[in-house]
């Protein structure tokens, strides 16, 4: 999974908070975009960028879990 | 034991391990002095604040607990009360309650966890500031956004004192893992679309939503994977949370959720005409309603569509009614001039009766449909043949069913009407909507045939007689008599058509029949045409994107463009996920996602689409592909290693082969040949895949024969099918048709340099098991020659394509002997390509620098390569999208 891919799986404030530091606004410039706090946007940040490494050090897959056996479907009717 | 709303009162804690790891982090940290935890009500603040204090709990840390609330709040060091001594002083009272709590640590960083801070009284709050200060506990507060907290709590972040962390809703991503975890299996993609959808993520609301939908069944997994159908359940506790946040509105507020409530979105304008505009921005500051700038106009929608179920559950029905009625005037009043309109005015005449033009039912059906709200569409069709709106209503509705896999109703209402169709348009659309019931529903197809060539000759009128004229066409197309369907469309005249959208069927099956015929390159340039008239015929057949975006697939399937054709599926399904009860578009892009993964070779993936995709098309036939995911699934099933499932899942597809979907039975032969190769019946798979191959050819699925020979050159057969394949190669189109080509002739003459050439092909085609599979073949034909330095990286490069595999195996992988990186040398191996010196591997890793040359010699002999630059590019490789 490239970056780009996992930035859009982020909850929407925390994509855009990182595209926006990306492109070089500071924090309060970010806070009056998403309309929070500016003191709130270091660690709105931070936990963007944890999340995004989880993505891309484990990017989503089939939970070993989610492999039950299936039934088959009801027969076909026609 | 089955899951029940008792069963998850352990909700699993998901989505939050970043935040929590944040907050155990500056707990650790003794220049950081606490955490304030903000956020919405329900988003799992709490949740997240206890996990936090377990953690400090097994770190050894001494930790208190308390909860502020409002009862609470009206008493002098209310909150702190419990972990106080009842005799303190009232002298330096403040104070004496700081030392207090800092006692409590006996002399350790005390960790201290402060619930619903912002309901603190005055006191509590300049004595938990004081802690702060201090530096000798770790406060971690929680605290409801947009509320007003004390000064002495509110300065703690302000000044920096603490850091504050807004905790977020969950986004769709997460709440899969929540609901995964929760419900410990699968759940199906429309399912988690439409609870992030009415939950916005807010952990408390799915909870509730989910128990209340497992207590009254809404919300079951009768065959592994959980599916919520109808809908929401707005249980008595849901119900007590969402009027909680009603309660604290006025009464103005309540009127425009309540509009809101029946008529989502309403215009801005019309809002405003009925309500103050203080409430509407009111709404909007408390995160209740949102506005939308679309084109010129601004629409209002409640943010959380469950408060609009709540209001519509708990609004008696008069107050109901005086609200659409309401509505009703207010757009008459505005001149009811936008199509939306006509939409809302059917729905609020269905809900109150009165007057209405059969006309604004049909359009309001044909609204409904086109935005895949099936349930909504029927009842609004309903009405309007209810209300005299005849043939139009009543083909409408019998598309509807058949596409909604209820043919059966669908004839009993064709049979039942007593419709005396006048003029060739409305003769013209009976005869299509019987057709469509007999070809699509019911499979009598040589019925459905002779009754549209039957209205060929008894119509007059030239444009009603080409629309039928290209349904047949599109019937045949599917049949998969190419030639034919394609003789008459040609046929048809080339200028603008009478009904229009016959432009686009006719594009759609030279497009289908294109594919199959292997001419890709028209078939693309078809697909591209017809997609450019889907949005203007999108309410008269609404399915007419789907069947567009299909042949485009397909096109980019059989071409090789597997990247590309996996992006169309995954961009389809993901659109197919967000329709409720609208079966047939998520089965269809179920599948194609799925096959589109298997064919680049990420098998559990591909899996995982496919049982959805397969236990959707179970129960009442819908108009999906079920055979083809059938055979899909069996396919992947196979290349996975689960054999009890792929014959399971191949009988049902063999089962459900209709002679109304015959193009997709190639696949369905494919996926035969390889339950049988998996199976470890190689001969017999190889007579599969060359029978198919011939199949192919003689039917002109032209498209599918260089698949099926290649599938016999990977089973072994390679010689029996390198002439053929090298004859195909000079003339058919797509970019793997000439790998294969030369894939047949390597394997036939053992030569390895040349297969390393054909997996490279493959991998840059990003069939990674077809690269992987050649690449073992090459290390086999290496060894066989003594080069056995080649041999080892050929199987090294094997292994790495296979990596991304996910688990398959197929009988030309039995050859590899791959070189197995141990995790070490992969990690050095991964960092050494990525430019880091083998000092700064050592640091990075806390280990010794020899113990990184080590590590790094052993793997330049297990891949054959000779030193970090191959690294690099061996790496690289892996980097294919």
């Amino acid at each position: 999974m490239d970056r780009a891919d996992a930035v859009r799986l982020l909850p929407e404030k925390h994509a855009r908070a990182l595209t926006l530091h990306d492109q070089g606004w500071d924090d309060t410039r970010i806070a009056a975009a998403l309309e929070m706090e500016p003191e709130s946007i270091g660690m709105l940040l931070r936990v963007a960028k944890a999340k995004l490494q989880q993505l891309l050090d484990n990017p989503p897959k089939m939970d070993k879990r989610l492999e039950v056996p299936l039934d088959p479907p009801e027969s076909p009717r026609v | 034991m089955p899951i029940t709303s008792v069963a998850i009162s352990a909700w699993p804690f998901r989505g939050r391990e970043a935040e929590l790891a944040l907050i155990v982090q500056a707990m650790d940290d003794p220049a950081v002095a606490g955490m304030v935890v903000a956020g919405e009500a329900g988003v799992g603040k709490t949740r997240l604040a206890l996990e936090a204090l377990d953690q400090a709990d097994d770190k050894g840390y001494p930790t208190r607990r308390t909860v502020a609330t409002r009862a609470t709040g009206s008493i002098r060091l209310g909150a702190l009360a419990q972990l106080l001594p009842a005799d303190l002083p009232d002298a330096n009272l403040l104070r004496s309650a700081t030392e207090a709590l800092v006692a409590a640590g006996d002399e350790r960083r005390l960790v201290l966890g402060m619930d619903d801070a912002h309901l603190l009284d005055d006191v509590s709050a300049a004595v938990l500031h004081q802690v702060v200060r201090g530096g000798a506990a770790f406060v971690l507060l929680t605290l409801r956004s947009g509320e007003p907290a004390p000064d002495p709590i509110t300065a703690l972040w302000k000044e920096r004192i603490v850091e504050r962390l807004d905790l977020l809703p969950l986004s769709p991503l997460e709440v899969e893992q929540v609901l995964t975890a929760a419900l410990e299996g699968q759940v199906d993609s429309n399912t988690t679309a439409r609870l992030w959808r009415a939950t916005r993520g807010n952990a408390l609301l799915l909870r509730e939503l989910v128990a209340a939908g497992l207590d009254q069944e809404a919300l079951t997994n009768p065959g592994g994977v959980w599916r919520w159908q109808g809908p929401w359940i707005m249980a008595p506790r849901l119900m007590e949370l969402i009027n909680a946040r009603l309660e604290r509105l006025d009464e103005e507020e309540l009127h425009v959720l309540e509009l809101l409530a029946y008529g989502d979105p309403l215009g801005l304008d019309l809002l405003a005409s009925l309500a103050p505009v203080r409430a509407i921005e009111a709404l909007e500051a408390q995160g209740l309603l949102e506005v939308e700038q679309s084109r010129r106009r601004a629409q209002a929608h409640p943010v959380h569509p469950l408060y609009a179920a709540a209001l519509r559950r708990r609004s008696p029905t008069m107050r109901a009614r005086a609200r659409q009625r309401e509505l009703t005037e207010a757009t008459k009043a505005l001149g009811a001039r936008r199509r939306q309109d006509e939409l809302h005015l059917a729905i609020w005449h269905v809900a109150i009766g009165g007057e209405a033009e059969p006309r604004m039912l049909v359009s309001g059906a044909r609204q409904a449909w086109a935005a895949f709200d099936a349930p909504l569409a029927e009842q609004l069709a309903r009405a309007a043949l209810d209300g005299g709106a005849g043939v139009a209503a009543a083909q409408l509705l019998s598309d509807l069913l058949v596409y909604c896999g209820r043919a059966q109703e669908a004839e009993e209402l064709l049979a039942a009407l007593e419709l005396q169709p006048a003029g060739d348009e409305e003769r013209a659309r009976m005869e299509m909507a019987r057709a469509f019931l007999l070809f699509w529903g019911l499979n009598r197809v040589e019925e459905a045939l002779q009754l549209l060539s039957e209205a060929e000759g008894s119509i007059a009128e030239p444009g009603w007689r080409e629309g039928i004229a290209t349904m047949r066409g599109r019937f045949l197309a599917h049949m998969g008599q190419y030639a034919s369907a394609l003789k008459l469309v040609d046929q048809l005249p080339d200028k603008p058509p009478a009904f229009e959208p016959t432009e686009a069927g006719a594009l759609m099956v030279r497009a289908l029949t294109a594919s199959a015929q292997g001419r890709l390159s028209v078939a693309a340039a078809d697909v591209k045409r017809a997609r450019r008239l889907v949005p203007r015929w999108l309410e008269e057949v609404p399915w007419l994107g789907d069947m567009v975006e299909i042949a485009g697939y397909l096109s980019q399937a059989l071409a090789g463009d597997l990247a590309g054709a996996e992006a169309t599926a995954t961009r389809l399904h993901t659109t197919a996920a967000q329709h409720a009860d609208y079966p047939f578009s998520l089965v269809v892009w179920c599948t194609l996602r799925g096959q589109a993964a298997r064919l680049r070779g990420r098998v559990q993936e591909a899996l995982r689409w496919l049982r959805e995709g397969w236990r959707q098309s179970g129960g009442p036939e819908p108009v999906g592909l079920a055979s083809l995911c059938a055979a899909e699934l069996a396919h992947t099933a196979a290349l996975a290693g689960e054999y009890d499932l792929a014959e399971q899942a191949l009988s049902d597809a063999q089962a459900r082969r209709l002679a109304s979907q015959a193009i997709f039975d190639p696949w369905v032969d494919i996926a035969a040949t390889w339950v049988s190769a998996t199976a470890g019946a190689t001969s017999q798979a190889v007579e599969q895949a060359l029978a198919c191959a011939r199949r192919a050819h003689q039917t002109g699925a032209l498209a599918y024969e260089p698949i099926a020979l290649h599938d016999a050159a990977r089973l072994g057969a390679a010689r029996a099918v390198v002439d053929r394949l090298g004859e195909l190669a000079t003339k058919a189109e797509g970019n793997l048709v000439e790998v294969y080509a030369a894939h047949a002739l390597a394997a036939a003459r053992q030569d390895g340099p040349a297969l390393d050439q054909v997996a490279a092909a493959f991998a840059a085609a990003n069939a990674s098991l077809l690269a992987a599979e050649a690449a073992a073949q090459a290390a086999s034909a290496h060894r066989a020659a003594g080069r056995q330095a080649s041999a080892r990286a050929a199987a090294a490069s094997s292994a790495r394509w296979l990596e991304s595999c996910q688990g398959a195996r197929t009988p030309a992988l039995g050859t590899l002997e791959a070189p197995r990186l141990t995790p070490r040398e992969l990690e050095i191996a991964k960092l050494a390509a990525r430019g880091l010196s083998n000092r700064e591997i050592a640091e990075r890793l806390g280990t010794a620098v020899r113990t990184v040359d080590n590590h790094l010699h052993q793997t330049y002999s297990k891949l054959g390569i000779g030193g970090r630059g191959d690294l690099g590019r061996f790496f690289a490789r892996d980097q294919a999208p």
